[in-house]
């Protein structure tokens, strides 16, 4: 046990640990909070999709020579705007979303052997590099957070009560659709923060585990979005110290750590007979 | 500000719904404090004409004016209880936190839980009795409870028509009789004004003031006598009716024979 904690401490000492954890905290946060809405929209398929349009947009950004977090970033956000726009009857078919995640994933590849380091490319991109996160982009993601959580915060009423009861927000004067494309706009930053840490293969985990657990336990609305960024933030800590210290990928940890809370919360709530 | 002594006022109303002439040319008015069931067939346009009362969709002719104003969004003068739809994963909320999100979900930003606004919906939960299971999750409750919690939404901001979208939808005769007094109660202590849609009018018939019949394209406005009678509705529905009345029971049936009330049935031949 001493040793695990020398190690860490020793981990710590690296800039490169220290801007992973902190880079980590970040996307977790925003994709804890964004994806608690995401949960009770029941449109976790859709910020699948968003993960793998970012997949074409990060391809893009490597061929372009910009980066893959900004031209993931881009073509989120225009996706996601182009998501509200088209409105309800398309956000909820899966069919339409299943086909543009296919395609979004068959031009990222297009991209990508456009460009010549394509297995490590690929490789990062899908399965995220929190540990080669730059201090540029660590202070670009923070300003970003700060942007996302603001903007949830000035959504948060006409949000959740489009999302619970959207005929009767619609009588009240909530405009749904810009309310729901000013979210998908956020969802987007989040998919393309929290593929940082785990990829874009398994952004899921990071924007529908931490809600999802939350959600069995509490029944209203601001302790379950506190206890879902709890979770999102505690599960990237321990994600990272336990890839450190067995040398096993972030991108296994995470969804395994969040796979079994969740079975576990599952077993206790259902003793519970909530 | 002119008020006007009516609540709801329908001059020459025509409502379509795509290209669909759901009321044509419908006039009537409706007393504050009334109690007014809102029948006809599926798809006749009940919930159209409460889509223009709350300002939803404009009027394709004439007009209607709630106590003298034009309907618009965002009217406070109107409680709406949607109709009954699965909570999803929402349903994990309790029925306290629902009327939260309800209560101010029209503003933008964001509240922080304050004593003012648990005292508003423990009032709204008090009306309905419904403090009991107010914390349990949504999707636990019967289907009783639930239209409950719903029903007390609609009175979160003590509003003076209350329109009601089938509440008596997947509820056991037991629970409609109970729902039905309770709203009835609370229009006598609230003084509201209640639009009560429904597909039968005989759980209803002790309670209702008036009937306002949406089918063929038309609306008539009246009391249940008035309007559910063989010639009446014949002329409403443009098609041969008949109203049979056994023991205080009124049956509505199509030239087929059908019993087209009670729902289900609703083509007419």
């Amino acid at each position: 046990m001493a040793s695990i904690l020398t190690n860490i401490s020793g981990a710590w000492q690296y800039d490169f640990v220290r801007t992973a954890l902190e880079a980590g905290t970040v996307c977790a946060l925003l994709a804890a909070a964004v994806g608690y809405f995401v949960v009770l929209r029941q449109m976790a398929f859709a910020g699948h999709a968003l993960g793998h349009i970012g997949f074409a947009g990060a391809c893009a950004g490597v061929v372009i020579g910009c980066g893959a977090l900004p031209g993931m970033l881009v073509l989120n956000i225009v996706a996601a705007a182009g998501m509200g726009f088209l409105g309800k009857r398309v956000q909820e078919s899966d069919l339409i979303i299943g086909m543009t995640l296919a395609f979004a994933l068959g031009l990222g590849t297009f991209f990508l052997a456009m460009f010549k380091g394509y297995a490590g490319q690929a490789n990062v991109i899908l399965f995220g590099s929190i540990l080669s996160v730059s201090t540029g982009q660590l202070v670009g993601m923070l300003v970003l957070t700060i942007v996302g959580v603001v903007g949830l915060l000035l959504l948060f009423r006409p949000l959740l009560f489009a999302t619970l009861e959207p005929e009767l927000a619609e009588a009240k004067g909530v405009p749904l659709r810009l309310v729901s494309t000013l979210f998908y706009m956020l969802v987007a930053v989040a998919v393309a923060f929290a593929s940082q840490i785990v990829g874009v293969l398994l952004v899921f985990t990071l924007l529908i585990g931490p809600p999802a657990i939350a959600l069995r336990f509490c029944r209203t609305v601001w302790p379950g979005l506190l206890l879902s960024v709890a979770i999102g933030v505690g599960v990237t800590w321990a994600t990272l110290i336990l890839a450190y210290i067995t040398d096993d990928p972030p991108s296994f940890w995470a969804p395994t750590l969040l796979f079994g809370l969740y079975l576990g919360s599952a077993a206790l709530t259902r003793r519970r007979g909530a | 500000m002119t008020e006007s002594a009516h609540a709801i006022t329908f001059k020459a109303l025509g409502l379509r719904y795509g290209d669909h002439e759901v009321i044509g040319d419908f006039s009537g008015t409706i007393t504050p404090g009334e109690f007014v069931a809102v029948l006809g067939p599926n798809g006749a346009g009940k919930s159209t004409l409460l889509k223009a009362l709350l300002g939803i969709l404009p009027a394709a002719a004439g007009s209607i004016e709630i106590f003298g104003h034009h309907p618009h969004r965002g009217c406070t003068q109107i409680g709406y209880m949607p109709q009954w739809r699965s909570a999803g994963a929402s349903g994990s909320l309790s029925g306290r936190a629902y009327l939260l999100a309800v209560l101010d979900g029209h503003r933008w930003g964001f509240s922080i839980p304050n004593r003012a606004r648990e005292e508003t919906v423990h009032q709204a939960l008090h009306a309905v009795d419904a403090e009991s299971f107010a914390d349990r999750p949504f999707s636990v409750l019967s289907g009783g409870e639930r239209q409950r919690i719903s029903l007390a939404q609609s009175l979160l901001g003590e509003p003076r028509i209350l329109l009601l979208d089938e509440p008596l939808l997947n509820l056991d005769p037991r629970r409609q009789g109970e729902l039905i007094d309770m709203v009835n109660d609370i229009r006598r202590k609230q003084d509201v004004t209640v639009l009560f849609v429904g597909h039968d009018i005989n759980p209803l018939t002790k309670v209702v003031d008036r009937v306002l019949y949406v089918a063929g394209g038309h609306a008539a406005l009246g009391t249940v006598d008035e309007v559910i009678n063989t010639e009446a509705l014949t002329r409403l529905y443009q098609t041969p009716m008949k109203v049979l009345k056994i023991e205080d029971m009124l049956f509505i049936l199509a030239e087929d024979q059908r019993v087209i009330e009670h729902g289900e049935h609703t083509h007419q031949h």
